[in-house]
């Protein structure tokens, strides 16, 4: 079977946009249930890590910058 | 205690104590040897303790016999004779004897070493545990049959060359050094946990015979906890796990080993104090940084020790299988997992993620579809229903199939 590495990525919360443990369960809870599924399927090749906060943008005439990340 | 029941008593509690210190003192080239000394203390018991004769304290008659015996070997064998022996006489002692320490700690100890010798990954998963049975448990090669399903001969064969293998790779009998024990150590937990899963699910019909594979590894289990080297958070959640499964061994089971259903189960037979000391293990095991599946299972067993059909239950188990799985795949935590689905989001979902699963083979894939169609789509019911009664093994699983194609009509 083909192996595929998927990369998720969105804006980074802060301050005031932090959510109640409630908010992030809801948010997490479609996730879960969506790798569970993908696991249940034994398709899962390995469930990945979080990626650091911190990166480095490096674009092709050498600029580096921490953001924005498109 | 009854005579006749005496020695069979403490043939279980005391066999596989006395095996184990004689083990460690002989090498693990001698296991033979050490099962046969004892088997003859055990036998000579038999002969002379009659009514009258019975000794005072038996348990120190079978220590001092099995200690002579055990003596009169070491004197016989070449090694010893030829080479430790000058070197005890030359040190001053004249008559040398060995020393044989039965003391609580040497047996806690020695049967603790002896389960990471039999527990070696250099033999096969089913021989490690057919030689815990037999050395650890002191299970005839007659009880291992059953429980495994097979003939004495396949057993017979089996422990002999997996005790072969042991010798010949001179596996030390001793705690593995800490650089090794975590790995070993996962070893020894992987195979309590399919001891307890060959009493807990297995076909056999034998239900004492369950119950003691059961306990038998629990009590293994128990004595890791009680070892400061391997009184690991996993090995808690082992302890726990199986104090949860076995907190409902006697609401699920007939008296003639028939299955009864979790849902069908009266929980006024499920074993309070069982249930306790699961949550206690569990307590226990959620310690350290690193997440086994024994612990994810164990929080699984525990949330079903609660009855109540409540969404909050079924969403926890739902997010524990998730991880379960992503952890580790097997087609049974594949199928609880949509059932759970089916519980806590709807039956629609789970009907569609059940048909992903693809498990066309496995007789519990159709019993969970048939499931899942039930007041939606009777025919598929009954069609999965007898795709299931045609996959399914054994008895057990049959009769619960066939039930419920009775209850269609």
């Amino acid at each position: 079977m083909k192996e595929f590495l998927l990369v998720f990525r969105r804006e980074s919360l802060q301050g005031n946009m932090q959510m109640s443990p409630e908010q992030i369960q809801a948010m997490m809870k479609p996730w879960q249930d969506w790798m569970g599924s993908i696991a249940a399927q034994n398709k899962l090749v390995d469930a990945g890590n979080r990626l650091e906060a911190d990166g480095r943008v490096v674009k092709s005439d050498k600029v580096i910058t921490n953001g924005p990340y498109v | 205690m009854e005579q006749q029941e005496l020695i069979p008593h403490l043939f279980r509690t005391e066999y596989r104590k006395i095996v184990s210190v004689l083990c460690k003192l002989f090498g693990i080239g001698h296991i033979e040897t050490a099962e046969d000394i004892v088997s003859d203390t055990f036998l000579q018991a038999a002969e002379t303790w009659g009514l009258k004769d019975l000794p005072k304290n038996p348990t120190a008659w079978l220590y001092a016999v099995s200690k002579n015996k055990a003596i009169d070997f070491l004197r016989r064998d070449k090694t010893f004779s030829q080479k430790i022996s000058p070197e005890i006489k030359q040190n001053g002692s004249s008559e040398p004897e060995p020393e044989i320490n039965w003391s609580v700690k040497n047996f806690s100890d020695s049967q603790l070493q002896m389960m990471f010798a039999v527990c070696h990954p250099c033999i096969p998963a089913e021989s490690q545990i057919g030689l815990s049975l037999s050395i650890l448990c002191g299970f005839g090669v007659e009880e291992i049959a059953d429980a495994f399903l097979s003939n004495r001969e396949t057993i017979y064969k089996r422990i002999a060359r997996a005790k072969e293998k042991l010798r010949t790779e001179k596996i030390k009998i001793e705690i593995p050094p800490s650089s090794e024990i975590n790995n070993r150590l996962e070893n020894v937990l992987t195979t309590l946990y399919l001891l307890f899963s060959e009493g807990y699910y297995s076909t056999s019909q034998n239900t004492t015979l369950r119950k003691d594979l059961c306990v038998e590894a629990m009590r293994l289990c128990l004595m890791l906890t009680e070892h400061e080297q391997t009184d690991t958070p996993a090995a808690n959640a082992l302890l726990s796990l199986m104090c949860f499964h076995s907190s409902r061994f006697e609401a699920r089971m007939e008296q003639n080993g028939e299955i009864i259903l979790y849902e069908d189960q009266d929980d006024n037979l499920w074993n309070q104090e069982l249930i306790g000391r699961g949550e206690a293990y569990l307590n226990k095991a959620s310690q350290g940084t690193k997440l086994s599946k024994y612990h994810i299972e164990a929080a699984i067993a525990y949330w079903h020790t609660h009855k109540a059909d409540t969404k909050e239950k079924w969403e926890n188990i739902l997010q524990l299988y998730n991880r379960l799985l992503q952890l580790e795949y097997s087609p049974t935590a594949a199928l609880n997992r949509t059932y759970a689905l089916s519980k806590a989001n709807s039956k629609e979902e789970a009907i569609i993620e059940a048909e992903k699963l693809q498990l066309t083979t496995d007789h519990l894939y159709h019993s969970l579809l048939a499931n899942l169609y039930e007041s939606v789509d009777p025919q598929k019911v009954k069609t999965h229903l007898n795709t299931a009664l045609q996959l399914a093994k054994t008895d057990t699983d049959k009769k619960i199939i066939e039930k419920k194609l009775r209850e269609m009509v």
